[in-house]
């Protein structure tokens, strides 16, 4: 006879209001976006139907080019763009801050300590930290007037706020920490001993940088750049804000458009965005085979 | 080769400050321009010292009620933080072993970090819409009176809201449970 009490319940069930939450609030509402950027709508209500209307209308005269480019393709151009220089800045920036705690700090007080002042900017919310550029890089901001009593411009320059310029930095001040996380903790795992027998077979620096360091830092530094490419593709509070409302983004279409209740459009963009975001991080695991680094 | 007289160990400091300066330096200059007077605004040099907007802040003379704005946040961050620990020690503890769905609730906490935030709010949105088109439905079909008269939806802070954080917090208290597993024994 099957005893119902010998079966004991697995461990794994411990994991089971964690998973529901991501079945709801993650599954259920991705799939969701996917059908309903099928749906027709009106200004009242989403209608179910199964139509490509949604994305016909955000590709509409993309592939004429007669003309300029249209609105969706320059929008991810600008966007793209945007990925491209923040990738850059905060992995350069946030490789060097790394390289500085994991080699040159040799007591773990002093690592954790310098960490955690790397760290606790983070504790407050992005909007804050953004609008905190905002009297600095104004008209009349701290910059400018550096700039004017210094001489170095008669006028003050307008590019350094709600521009290109004040979203980058926006950018790189808020997510170079994205970079410092993965790729510390990749170097941290780097056996010491390699480096010092690189230096004793008399590899210099530069070397020991590229053919050890780097390599080995891959897996973090890909972890780090999926991060900061994935938060700039869907932003559109930063891009909002420091770009002075005028600088188109995808998360700014979608938000609009949610504003306005065309749902199903917005979710036509959604699904494009997260397709597209997917295979950027696609691209970059083949760059390294991930499983095999960790 | 990571000797601290190098010239390299001083390039690093110096880039190292910078650093902390360009992190730290936007948000000093907002708290020394919050004792600005009751004359200056948003810049330098201060019209004198004083916490005139601090007390202006605090007798509610703002557009936005900021009391209630705070309270709203701080309520909705503690939940959230007691269901972020309750939630992912558990699953913390059950990934010590293997568990039927243990790769596919692996993968989905990484890829909830990766898809962009508006598209999952989105996504929560639509949920939700269809949720209250279901109750209304449901109201209007079994003649449910207090549904009819006072439903109006089921978005809001501790639904959906709650919801949309959840998902976001939760891949971070796993990863830290796997961190602080791992050292212990099995």
């Amino acid at each position: 006879m099957l005893n119902l009490f010998k079966i004991k319940p697995s461990i794994g069930l411990l994991s089971l209001p964690y998973a529901l939450v991501f079945i709801f609030f993650f599954f259920i509402p991705l799939i969701l976006t996917f059908v309903i950027s099928f749906w027709d709508y009106n200004e009242y209500s989403i209608i179910p139907d199964l139509i490509l209307e949604n994305y016909r209308y955000i590709f509409e005269n993309c592939f004429s080019f007669k003309d300029d480019m249209c609105v969706t393709f320059k929008t991810y151009l600008s966007t793209f763009i945007f990925c491209f220089i923040t990738w850059f800045f905060t992995l350069i920036i946030g490789f060097f801050v790394a390289y500085f705690l994991s080699f040159y700090v040799n007591s773990l007080t002093w690592q954790i300590a310098l960490f955690l002042l790397c760290t606790i900017p983070f504790w407050t919310s992005n909007v804050i930290r953004m609008i905190s550029w905002i009297p600095l890089l104004g008209r009349n901001g701290l910059v400018n007037d550096f700039f004017l009593s210094t001489g170095l411009t008669n006028t003050p320059q307008e590019w350094l706020l709600y521009s290109g310029f004040s979203v980058v930095l926006a950018f790189v001040h808020l997510y170079t920490l994205f970079m410092i996380v993965p790729i510390f903790n990749s170097m941290m795992r780097i056996d010491k001993s390699i480096i010092e027998a690189a230096y004793d077979s008399g590899a210099n620096g530069f070397q020991i940088l590229s053919n050890i360091i780097i390599p080995l830092c891959k897996p973090g530094i890909v972890i780090g750049s999926i991060f900061v490419i994935t938060v700039v593709m869907g932003d559109f509070i930063t891009i909002g804000i420091m770009g002075g409302q005028q600088i188109p983004s995808i998360g700014k279409i979608i938000y609009v458009e949610m504003s306005y209740l065309q749902l199903p459009a917005a979710a036509a963009n959604a699904v494009i965005l997260l397709f597209l975001t997917l295979l950027i991080i696609w691209i970059m695991t083949k760059m390294i085979d991930i499983r095999k680094e960790l | 080769m990571f000797n601290k007289k190098n010239k390299t160990y001083y390039i690093c400091v110096f880039f190292f400050s910078l650093f902390v300066l360009f992190l730290y330096g936007p948000t000093l200059t907002i708290v020394l321009l919050s004792f600005q007077g009751p004359d200056g605004g948003l810049t330098f040099p201060l019209n004198g010292v004083s916490t005139f907007w601090f007390e202006e802040l605090w007798r509610g003379g703002s557009v936005v009620d900021i009391g209630s704005a705070f309270k709203r946040s701080i309520i909705l961050g503690i939940i959230v933080m007691i269901l972020t620990v309750i939630l992912s020690v558990a699953a913390g503890l059950a990934f010590r072993k293997k568990f039927w769905g243990s790769n596919v609730l692996f993968f989905t906490t990484v890829a909830s970090l990766i898809v962009p935030s508006i598209v999952l709010s989105l996504g929560v949105a639509l949920q939700f819409r269809l949720i209250d088109d279901l109750i209304k439905w449901i109201g209007i079909t079994l003649d449910i009176s207090w549904i009819n008269d006072f439903f109006q939806t089921s978005l809001g802070m501790y639904s959906s809201g709650l919801g949309a954080q959840l998902t976001w917090t939760l891949p971070f208290g796993l990863l830290i449970m796997f961190a602080v597993f791992n050292r212990f024994d099995k």
